[in-house]
């Protein structure tokens, strides 16, 4: 065989099962395995050869990289190169588009901003920019006049409009993790995206204003925002979940921060589930809390606190006001804070004081309480939760690793005595 | 709905003329089936066409194992679903295409899942095999991609 190259074409007449579906039922298939697999099967036979380069959906993601890497000392040449070619033997629109930038060194840049032109022309409606390089990748503007974006999914890039910004029209779902923002991204951003349903901030730097007005929010997350000085609720009907975690101490939180907890949260008609830390509890409580909130949650159903300290007053204020504002809660979930410091060990014994709950639980079904290192606060806490909830079914109850069988036992044992309002209520021990 | 039936039943009748007695939650599983209940437009039986007896009634199989246990355990469903689409080639085309036209979303995506599944990892021989029943004898194409990303692995 000399003239390998010479395809020999055998017809046997017998068509396979897949290239003879619909195609929208092929493009399913296609996009339900890793990009390489689907472009091998252009070599299958001629009905395959153009399907996989007009497919609607790229994902190139970490994987995609990884099978590059191997075997393969001039890697950041072949991934560029490669993904040059595909996006120039691609025809037809390209719908969604995720890219894993790996901390490669070349001028990758260079060429992301060459793919993106590309993609914004050929009417792009999820994009998704993963950047695990060091250097952060700084969005071309022609990426600001995509008006059809619904999905936008920004890693480690420097987020800056246009002048003149028409906005996001139609986009749903915005999701950034590790940005640095200008100042007032809020005034110039918000406003152009009426869409809006979800947003998400992991991460990110150099916000420290939260000013959310988006009638058609519905989930709301922000973590690790360590700059939050204010967060206000204007004008967000539709919202059903917040999640809220600042992952460490806000900087004076005194000075400058105008959150109140009654202001913040008098206006969610519709929420669902509440994720706090302790932090964020933190500077919730600089303001007054309120014993009760004037209109009560009677949507939520489930709250989570994560990094709570069950001796801080300020945080457990917080805890016991949003508790007696929803009559209706179903699912609570605590984590305490592992972070010692005895400057503000407080008694207790307020958690005792009759009527201090005052309300009953009545739709409380289970509770998870975990890390808890045997604190007096941490246990009257669960006494009290058992008191006020009638039809409690499960409460799941994890020690901190720190804690020994000896002192688990201890901690266990003053569990027994608590007396319970549900009769069906079970108490579960989890291993640390 | 006007039917001498046990309230909410409906019947299926397939192309080739064999008729399914099904409660209507699991019939309106199909989008299409459900528009038609819901437009009022569907009497006393639902004609299925292009749909034959054999693979309407392992449809109605599949919706009625899914309807059943919603509150089971997922990975429960996850089994009985992949032991379900593990078929021939051709009952496997005819599901799909009767999945497809009649808009069963969860055996859609279970089938199309199989399918993936079938491809993925593979290498071009095997799926030709695996496919088209037949192995072309030699290709070496020029191109850049195919020759040092997709292919390099079965050289």
């Amino acid at each position: 065989m000399t003239d390998s190259h010479k395809r020999i074409a055998i017809d046997n007449g017998t068509d396979d099962i897949v290239s003879g579906l619909p195609r929208n039922l092929i493009d399913n298939i296609l996009e339900r395995m890793p990009v390489r697999d689907a472009a091998r099967t252009s070599i299958l036979s001629r009905n395959w050869r153009y399907i996989w380069s007009s497919l609607p959906h790229l994902v190139l993601d970490k994987r995609f990289f990884a099978d590059i890497i191997r075997n393969n000392p001039l890697y950041a040449y072949t991934f560029v190169s490669i993904i040059s070619n595909i996006l120039l033997l691609h025809s037809g629109p390209i719908l969604k588009f995720s890219l894993y930038i790996p901390n490669i060194h070349c001028d990758w840049d260079l060429h992301v901003t060459q793919w993106l032109l590309f993609l914004s022309r050929n009417g792009i409606k999820e994009l998704n920019l993963d950047n695990r390089n060091v250097k952060s990748y700084k969005l071309p503007s022609y990426v600001f006049s995509c008006p059809e974006l619904t999905h936008l999914k920004l890693r480690n890039c420097v987020f800056k409009p246009p002048e003149v910004f028409g906005g996001f029209r139609n986009l749903i779902n915005l999701h950034f993790e590790k940005m640095a923002f200008a100042a007032n991204i809020f005034g110039t951003l918000v406003p152009s995206v009426p869409l809006l349903e979800t947003l998400n901030f992991s991460g990110c730097t150099g916000i420290e204003h939260f000013n959310i007005h988006s009638p058609k929010l519905k989930t709301f997350f922000a973590a690790d925002s360590r700059d939050v000085k204010s967060i206000s609720f204007q004008s967000t009907p539709n919202l059903t979940m917040i999640s809220i975690v600042l992952g460490k101490k806000a900087e004076n939180p005194g000075q400058g921060s105008t959150i109140n907890l009654h202001k913040f949260l008098d206006n969610l008609p519709r929420i669902l589930k509440i994720c706090f830390d302790g932090f964020f509890l933190k500077l919730l409580a600089a303001g007054p809390v309120p014993w009760v909130l004037s209109i009560p949650f009677n949507q939520l159903k489930h709250l989570v606190f994560t990094k709570i300290r069950f001796d801080d007053l300020d945080q457990m204020s917080c805890v016991f006001c949003l508790l007696r504002s929803s009559p209706n809660l179903k699912k609570l979930r605590m984590t305490a804070s592992t972070v010692r410091d005895n400057a503000m060990e407080l008694d207790p014994s307020y958690l005792e004081a009759p009527g201090f709950m005052y309300q009953m639980l009545n739709q409380l079904r289970t509770v998870k309480i975990t890390s808890i290192t045997g604190l007096r606060a941490e246990l009257l806490f669960i006494k009290c939760i058992l008191t006020c909830s009638p039809f409690l079914e499960t409460m799941h109850v994890q020690y901190h690793q720190i804690v020994d069988a000896h002192e688990g036992f201890r901690i266990s044992t003053e569990l027994m005595r608590f007396s319970r309002a549900s009769p069906r209520a079970e108490i579960i021990y989890l291993k640390s | 709905m006007s039917s001498s039936l046990e309230k909410n039943m409906l019947i299926l009748r397939s192309s080739d003329g064999e008729e399914f007695i099904v409660p209507e939650v699991v019939a309106v599983m199909s989008k299409a089936i459900k528009n038609m209940v819901e437009d009022e437009c569907a009497s006393n039986t639902i004609p299925v066409p292009n749909v034959d007896a054999n693979i309407l009634a392992m449809v109605i199989e599949f919706c009625k194992k899914h309807d059943e246990s919603e509150a089971e355990a997922a990975s429960d469903l996850k089994t009985f679903d992949s032991e379900f689409v593990n078929r021939g080639q051709e009952a496997l085309y005819d599901l799909i295409t009767a999945a497809n036209f009649r808009d069963v979303k969860e055996l859609l995506d279970a089938l199309c899942q199989n399918v993936a599944e079938m491809i993925k990892g593979k290498s071009v021989h095997h799926i030709r095999i695996q496919f088209l029943g037949y192995q072309l004898f030699e290709i070496l194409t020029s191109n850049f991609i195919w020759n040092i990303w997709c292919d390099r692995d079965f050289d």
